[in-house]
């Protein structure tokens, strides 16, 4: 065989081998987030311990790798994450990722009304406080140049400062 | 991040007191994730050490736009505050240091933090841990028992009674950690502005785990 042809090959095998995990890694992450998430919905679940099975889901086991699941007439079901079909591992997957992602119903109630423009205090958009200052809200500059500028001392190497650098998907100051 | 690790007094204090800060967005950046956008005043959600890798990014940089360290993904309060205080430690050793030798220390600096944290010099020199925490996870699958690149020894939980056990989620933090600290090691000093170009070194290629969907933010 060439060695194109080798590396081809070998390529989609690895192709193959990286696409397998995402099972698990979906499972992994949502867990994360959350190991114990109740879906609303019922499910029509294929082969559960053998028979078809109307349930929702009802808590992901990360370390146990069991998914249980409740079905219409109350029962509980646990199942290994292993015994699932494929066809039921994407319904159970999706239920969990679609609940994950529900946005809230309603605002919690304890939760005081704020406006969209406030925000924490971390955040703060007041101007920099002087060089030495150690109290107040700390200031965000936008502008690299802008942080050099001040991380530089005044006069020698022994004033500057370090910059810490916040690279984030979206407005630290905003939707994020 | 910023509701719960950012509004933290303490975290406040120093930033404030000992560092310039400095904020960009990722938008548009070939790196980046995907995420539900949150606004300030939303609830935090449950994170881990290094969850939403692709999405936040907290680099420390030299005032000439140096970066000596990175720390990827979700820090909490306490973690944070633990990662200023090495940069802080570094920055101080720096200024301290020839400019010939800057790069040999950030190098050992980070070496030395991870066999700290445990890790062995074959851990930290094997290739493939520049993928980013999310390759890394590939190596928890269950069954390929990868577990022990980050915990000699270990299996994961209930595969092998008797071993030792190790929580995938604490793998998955060290995998994210060894990401960061490789990064310096391998690129010290590496610029802010070619960074900023392209920072798959660091990040990864941007493909999330599901592709289409949302993941998680860390921010």
């Amino acid at each position: 065989m060439s060695p194109h042809g080798c590396c081809s090959t070998d390529t989609n095998k690895l192709k193959v081998d990286l696409m397998k995990p995402v099972w698990f890694v979906f499972l992994f992450w949502v867990s994360t987030c959350s190991t114990s998430v109740a879906a609303d919905e019922f499910l029509k679940l294929k082969q559960i311990q053998g028979q078809p099975l109307e349930a929702r889901v009802a808590q992901y086991d990360l370390g146990e790798q069991t998914v249980t699941l409740t079905a219409r007439d109350g029962r509980e079901i646990v199942v290994a994450v292993a015994d699932l079909s494929a066809p039921d591992k994407r319904l159970i997957a999706k239920a969990l990722e679609r609940q994950l992602f529900q946005k809230p119903k309603a605002k919690p109630e304890a939760r005081p009304e704020t406006k969209p423009t406030d925000r924490p205090a971390a955040l703060d958009q007041a101007e920099a406080k002087p060089r030495g200052a150690n109290k107040g809200p700390v200031a965000w500059h936008n502008n690299l140049k802008q942080a050099t500028t001040q991380a530089l001392g005044n006069e020698t190497d022994q004033d500057d400062r370090p910059i810490v650098w916040f690279r984030v998907l979206g407005d630290l100051r905003g939707l994020m | 991040m910023r509701t719960v690790s950012f509004s933290q007094p303490q975290v406040q204090q120093s930033l404030s007191r000992d560092f310039v800060c400095f904020t960009t967005s990722t938008e548009g950046d070939p790196t980046a994730g995907q995420s539900i956008r949150h606004r300030p005043q939303d609830p935090a959600g449950p994170c881990i050490r290094g969850n939403g890798q692709q999405n936040v990014q907290t680099l420390f940089l030299t005032p000439e736009g140096e970066i000596f360290h990175a720390a990827s993904g979700y820090l909490s309060p306490e973690d944070l505050l633990a990662e200023l205080q090495f940069a802080q430690e570094l920055f101080s050793k720096l200024k301290e240091t020839h400019p010939t030798d800057r790069a040999d220390l950030v190098r050992t600096s980070h070496r030395e933090r991870l066999e700290k944290i445990g890790f062995t010099a074959e851990q930290i020199d094997a290739e493939g841990n520049l993928l980013g925490a999310g390759m890394n996870m590939q190596l928890l699958l269950p069954g390929s028992n990868p577990i022990s690149a980050f915990f000699p020894g270990a299996t994961p939980a209930g595969q092998d009674a008797g071993k030792p056990t190790v929580d995938p989620f604490a793998a998955f933090t060290r995998g994210q950690i060894l990401t960061d600290h490789k990064f310096c090691i391998d690129r010290p000093l590496m610029s802010a502005v070619k960074f900023e170009k392209d920072s798959t070194p660091l990040v990864g290629n941007g493909k999330s785990f599901f592709m289409s969907s949302s993941g998680g933010n860390g921010g």
